[in-house]
């Protein structure tokens, strides 16, 4: 009984932890007018991976509050020929993000390019 | 001439079109070729569907979420002839040997024989995603026949399984670029032949074709949702 009441917690919670899984959005789940939307925050886990890679970023508020927001971005091989450094790109690690925002409002972005911390720039 | 007398003439044609081929060129075709989206068509938005054409693809995309049910996040290939109009960034290698050319997509890691000692297919192919692809050169054209495509809905071409393909790749530029002049006829949903060319252009030196592993997302979500993945 123990166990089940365990598996029902567990996956009762599963909703309020950030996914890194299926995060390939189909482009209209992002609003792709808009290309130089920006926000800053301290990496909390990064995956370069096909068909997206993903990031998940920790965005602090003005009053203190941190909002875990998830980032898609391009293949791990199109990064790589684009010259993206993935050892400079760890967690912990304070970046800012530009792209496109989610289309729905929601805590998502499509990355096209990453500033690091030192300024240097990763794009297209 | 007998159905048999027929299809052995027609077989030692094609082999000796292959061997031909072989002795003539240094097949331009072959190397790593990058889409040049610059200089290719695409496939059009609003195609020539028959009726039972368009009722298929609205019968899809009124039952399928774009955003939730999108292929591609579920790492369906669209096999042909979608791959063949490219439409992503990814390159293309051609190895060519007298009897088989073999076309390699990174994207979604596909891999296409096309047939040039089979002057006919087979009788009754299977229908699989890519087909089954005989070839013949013409001068330095190579000529691919596709037929046996299961059939698909979605895509940048949704398509029966009665679909055929017809391509015309041919080196061009003095080798600096490549075109595919792709044919596609499919009865069932489009009222006409559709052709659309693609462009190539040779990939710099020194590039290598990677590996295009899909599904590790699938399985860290599996994980996820069984509670046996720990975060990294």
């Amino acid at each position: 009984m123990h166990s089940r009441l365990s598996r029902m917690a567990a996956t009762l919670m599963l909703p309020l932890v950030s996914g890194t899984g299926l995060a390939h959005h189909s482009p209209i789940a992002f609003d792709t007018t808009v290309t130089d939307f920006a926000i800053s925050g301290e990496i909390e886990h990064v995956d370069m991976r096909n068909p997206h890679s993903v990031m998940r970023l920790k965005v602090a508020a003005d009053d203190g509050s941190v909002t875990v927001w998830d980032i898609e971005f391009s293949s791990v091989n199109l990064l790589l020929r684009r010259g993206w450094d993935f050892d400079r790109i760890k967690v912990g690690d304070r970046v800012t993000c530009i792209g496109n925002p989610s289309a729905a409002g929601k805590t998502e972005m499509y990355m096209w390019t990453i500033r690091l911390a030192d300024g240097t720039e990763f794009g297209r | 001439m007998t159905q048999r007398g027929a299809r052995a003439l027609a077989a030692a044609a094609a082999l000796l079109s292959a061997t031909l081929g072989a002795a003539a060129q240094d097949w331009p075709i072959e190397g790593i070729w990058e889409p040049d989206p610059t200089r290719s068509e695409r496939f059009p938005a609003e195609p020539p569907f028959t009726p039972e054409g368009r009722r298929i693809v609205d019968e899809w995309r009124a039952s399928h979420d774009p955003i939730e049910d999108d292929p591609g996040k579920f790492c369906q290939s669209p096999g042909m002839p979608s791959l063949a109009l490219g439409g992503a960034s990814y390159p293309v290698e051609i190895i060519a040997k007298p009897k088989q050319v073999t076309i390699l997509m990174e994207l979604h890691q596909q891999v296409r024989r096309v047939h040039l000692d089979q002057a006919e297919h087979p009788a009754r192919p299977f229908p699989q995603r890519n087909g089954h692809s005989i070839g013949r050169w013409e001068g330095d054209t190579l000529v691919v026949d596709t037929i046996a495509i299961k059939a698909i809905p979605f895509g940048s071409v949704p398509h029966s399984d009665r679909v055929k393909v017809v391509e015309r790749i041919r080196a061009i530029d003095g080798g600096a670029a490549l075109v595919n002049e792709v044919t596609i006829t499919d009865p069932v949903m489009y009222t006409r032949p559709v052709t659309v060319r693609q462009y190539y252009k040779a990939a710099p030196p020194g590039t290598r074709m990677l590996e295009y592993e899909c599904t590790e997302g699938m399985w860290i979500e599996h994980e996820e949702r069984r509670g046996i993945r720990a975060d990294r």
